[in-house]
């Protein structure tokens, strides 16, 4: 059995007061009389000895017979017609990012928005169906269309806003889709509208209606945030922090940073309107921890005055290097700065554990645990050679990849390279006409670079791409697990087992337990608070931060105007129009009649 | 112990009792008593009232024999008189618990009645008795000097013996009123001064009453609280007499049904009396005396 309107179970609240009511036993006056006996007459005249009598003006009779009509009154569900007609299909998007929680209405903008929408499902015909999409940093769908008004209600309970900044245009997009070849489409938008993604989308004939959330306030929040260290001196370290003023007035506040939750300096900081300002904190950590800066300004927005960000000290990259002798690797290796070289002319299962290996004309009898790149290499289970190619021209490469960003490939000409076809992992990001002669992948978990020439038959490394390619190649080969993210950004890192379970710490205390993947990588997508994860593998622990660090987010004056594409504008309305029930009017009034009756039952007997 | 005559006047004034002295108690019937009184019989005897005339035979009274008749007749004839008897008055005063309710008590009035109805049958050389009911021990010798009091004389022990009598205990009236008519076989005028509000009724006792031919006066004293109660809400009444509870939610919106109901109850009373040739009066216990007295009590037949 189902109830179209559970909540007016509290109404049962009623029923052990009147219980209650009857229960208070009638305290009675002794009166000493002559004698009872015309009492008992007047008694036994006074009860019924026919089955009717005559009607007579009694004042209870009137308030019980109201009070019965109006509980009648309430069962029939009267309403005031609205706007609204039957059968509607109605899309309700409802903001849940970090701007959402702006104070700047009673309680925050998204328990208004909430209250709003719970507005919109009481006035809903039964005949009419509604799917709530919740938009954030990501777009979800928290109930499909449905016409039962709890279910919809329990849905929206289960809404919560997170920090991630907003998203407007995929749940648009979203309705859109689903209101595709659908009649009486409403789509119903509550946000502050601060979204600023929303210039791709062209408004078709999408029935879209913005219920704009927040009058706006003063707030100043942090926009930016690195930690950064020394060049020179590896323990020191630098945190820099943009914070933002996003009033029509100058406001100040101190500006409080944290390492590991232990204060370590405080600034005063003014900041013009509508304007940025930048501070830098120099510390000197020797240990791996957290940096956490703090606003101390009471503004509407409270999400955006701290950030956290990760503070790592420097740690040199271990290279070994098996050549018989390239002096352009090797100068090329050294001059990268954080490198510790190792060259060896030949691979033996002693070699110390290093983060990179570079194999320079060697054919391994086995692959090198760790990243390899592997140049002019041969013959392998990699690589099976069918010859030789003489003077390929260089045609293509994709410099949009990381390993390519400053190579240039114009002026460089190679005399031979080998010809051989590449594992099916690998693709190719340097291309003659025939051969791939650059080429990159991923094996289980293990990256490899193959370079498919011997740099020494060539003018490369006479050109400056050549120290730039290798310096970006070491960088690629030892991948940095990205430890600063933003708010829905995933966090991914390799894990040394594979297949195991990886507990989460979120912010909040919560402990998510997530599995890794087949080859041990752990992907994180969880990130929709700010704040410091930490993970836990066995042993191993790591942290990561996730900050909101959005300009558009912390600016919390709610838009009056949504511009969609270049001709699309939707204006804020003000007025919701929904059916008002006023049954619950009526059973208020039989309740108050309800005790009025009592009262006056005892009044008119005292 | 000498009594003082200033007892008479707690009873009743002066002024009401030189009223009252005028009055003369209404009998309907010839007394039938057999003492010597003021009252015309149907008995033969040697009052001045001539009544017949009867043959004459050896051995009657020869200064009896109308000489002027015999001068005309030649026969003798003897002149007979009536004998003037005295009225038995009779008041049955109900002393019971009930009658001690009202502003003025039931039972003041009731004994103001009866101090009445003896004074004027004191003033008119009857025998009056007064039988409290119910009789508690203590009570009893004073009841005796109630019984059969004859003479203006005894005006001031009566009055007297009337005011020490005390309310109390559950009186049966069916009962009290068949032992009277036992005990007073001789007819006269019998008076129950009574609020008649006994659970066993009333309509045996005065049956037994009305058998015996005397004037039957039925007084039904009522307070003014028993007419209209004052006290509403949830209420618990104890029955002075019994002691029983009843419960009972009353407002003044039932007013008018109480009253009904004691209406009711007294038209009964009434209807039974006037079934039976027995003269019914209803009084409130707080109405002047004088009144009820020189009106109601002249108008219901009492005297004259």
């Amino acid at each position: 059995m189902n109830f179209l309107n559970p909540e007016a179970l509290v109404f049962a609240v009623t029923l052990p007061i009147v219980v209650v009511f009857y229960l208070l036993k009638r305290r009675r006056m002794v009166q000493l009389v002559s004698s009872t006996i015309i009492w008992k007459r007047f008694l036994n005249e006074t009860q019924a000895s026919s089955p009717f009598q005559k009607l007579r003006h009694n004042w209870l009779l009137i308030i019980q017979l109201v009070l019965l009509a109006l509980a009648i009154f309430a069962l029939i569900r009267p309403y005031f017609s609205g706007k609204s007609e039957s059968g509607r299909f109605v899309v309700v998007i409802l903001d849940i990012s970090a701007s959402m929680q702006a104070t700047d209405v009673s309680l925050n903008r998204f328990e208004h928005a909430k209250a709003e929408v719970r507005k919109m499902i009481d006035g809903m015909y039964d005949n009419d169906e509604m799917i709530l999409i919740l938009s954030g940093g990501r777009t979800e769908v928290l109930q499909s269309p449905t016409s039962v008004k709890s279910i919809l209600r329990k849905a929206l309970d289960q809404a919560k806003v997170t920090d991630s900044p907003t998203r407007l245009l995929d749940a648009i997009k979203l309705s859109q889709n689903l209101t595709r070849n659908r009649s009486k489409v409403e789509v119903h938008l509550f946000s502050d509208g601060v979204s600023s993604d929303l210039d791709t989308f062209e408004l078709q004939d999408l029935n879209l209606v913005y219920h704009r959330l927040g009058e706006g306030g003063d707030n100043l929040g942090i926009v930016s945030l690195e930690v950064r260290s020394s060049l020179e001196q590896s323990y020191e370290q630098s945190v820099f922090a943009t914070i933002g003023n996003f009033s029509t007035n100058a406001m100040s506040s101190e500006v409080t940073l944290f390492f590991n939750d232990q204060m370590i300096g405080n600034r005063n900081l003014t900041v013009g309107p509508t304007n940025t300002a930048s501070l830098v904190f120099s510390t000197n950590q020797s240990t791996n921890g957290v940096f956490r800066v703090r606003l101390k300004k009471d503004d509407v927005l409270k999400v955006d005055n701290v950030g956290s960000v990760m503070g790592l000290t420097r740690r040199n990259v271990d290279v070994l290097l098996i050549t018989k002798g390239n002096i352009f690797l090797e100068k090329a290796i050294r001059s990268i700065g954080d490198v510790d070289l190792i060259v060896k002319s030949s691979l033996t299962d002693s070699d110390p554990k290093v983060d990179v290996v570079v194999l320079d004309s060697i054919r391994p009898s086995v692959w090198p645990m760790g990243n390899v790149m592997a140049i002019n290499t041969q013959s392998t289970n990699w690589f099976q050679p069918s010859g030789l190619l003489e003077d390929p021209p260089i045609v293509d490469w994709k410099t949009t990849h990381p390993l390519l960003r400053f190579v240039n490939f114009d002026n460089i000409q190679v005399a031979q390279a080998v010809n051989s076809e590449l594992p099916t992992w690998m693709s190719p990001i340097v291309e003659s006409s025939s051969v791939p002669l650059i080429a990159i992948g991923e094996n289980d978990g293990q990256r490899a670079l193959w370079v498919g020439f011997n740099p020494l038959d060539s003018t490369w490394p006479l050109r400056v791409s050549f120290p730039i390619f290798i310096a970006n190649a070491i960088d690629w080969l030892n991948p940095k697990i990205v430890t600063n993210l933003r708010v829905g950004e995933p966090f991914s890192m390799r894990m040394l087992d594979k297949d195991s379970m990886v507990l989460v710490t979120l912010p909040d205390g919560e402990i998510v337990q997530t599995p890794t993947t087949g080859n041990g990588e752990l992907v994180f997508a969880d990130t929709l608070q700010q704040g410091v994860y930490h993970v836990k593998s066995g042993t191993n622990k790591i942290s990561f931060c996730v900050n909101l660090l959005d300009g558009v987010e912390s600016d919390i004056e709610a838009k009056d105007i949504l511009e969609l594409g270049q001709y699309g504008r939707v204006e804020a309305t003000v007025q919701l129009d929904t059916n008002k029930e006023l049954w619950r009017w009526f059973a208020i009034i039989c309740l108050l009649l309800l005790m009025f009756e009592w009262w006056f039952y005892h009044r008119r007997t005292a | 112990m000498p009594i003082n005559p200033e007892v008479m006047e707690t009873l009743i004034s002066n002024d009401l009792m030189k009223r009252l002295e005028q009055l003369q108690l209404l009998a309907q019937r010839r007394s039938k008593s057999s003492s010597k009184g003021e009252r015309r019989s149907r008995a033969r005897g040697y009052s001045v009232e001539f009544a017949d005339y009867r043959n004459y035979v050896p051995g009657d009274d020869l200064r009896r024999i109308d000489w002027n008749l015999f001068g005309r007749l030649g026969r003798l004839f003897l002149k007979l008189y009536e004998e003037e008897r005295e009225l038995p008055v009779t008041i049955y005063l109900d002393a019971s618990e009930s009658m001690l309710f009202g502003e003025v008590t039931k039972f003041d009035f009731a004994r103001q009645v009866a101090a009445a109805i003896g004074y004027v049958s004191l003033c008119g050389f009857d025998r009056v008795t007064v039988e409290p009911f119910p009789l508690v021990d203590s009570q009893k010798s004073l009841a005796g000097e109630l019984r059969s009091v004859r003479g203006r004389h005894s005006s001031i022990r009566f009055f007297d013996n009337l005011n020490q009598l005390k309310v109390g205990g559950a009186g049966d009236l069916n009962q009290v009123l068949r032992l009277g008519s036992i005990k007073h076989r001789d007819p006269g005028i019998v008076v129950v001064l009574s609020d008649f509000l006994n659970l066993d009724g009333y309509e045996a006792g005065l049956r037994s009453l009305t058998n015996r031919g005397s004037d039957l006066h039925a007084v039904q004293i009522l307070a003014e609280e028993e007419l209209e109660p004052s006290t509403y809400g949830d209420l618990k009444l104890i029955d002075s007499e019994t002691g029983a509870e009843q419960e009972v939610t009353f407002g003044k919106y039932r007013l008018k049904t109480y009253q009904m109901t004691v209406h009711k109850y007294c038209q009964r009373l009434r209807d039974f009396c006037q079934a039976r040739g027995i003269h019914y009066q209803m009084a409130q216990s707080n109405t002047p005396i004088d009144d009820f007295l020189l009106k109601a009590m002249r108008s219901g037949g009492m005297w004259r």
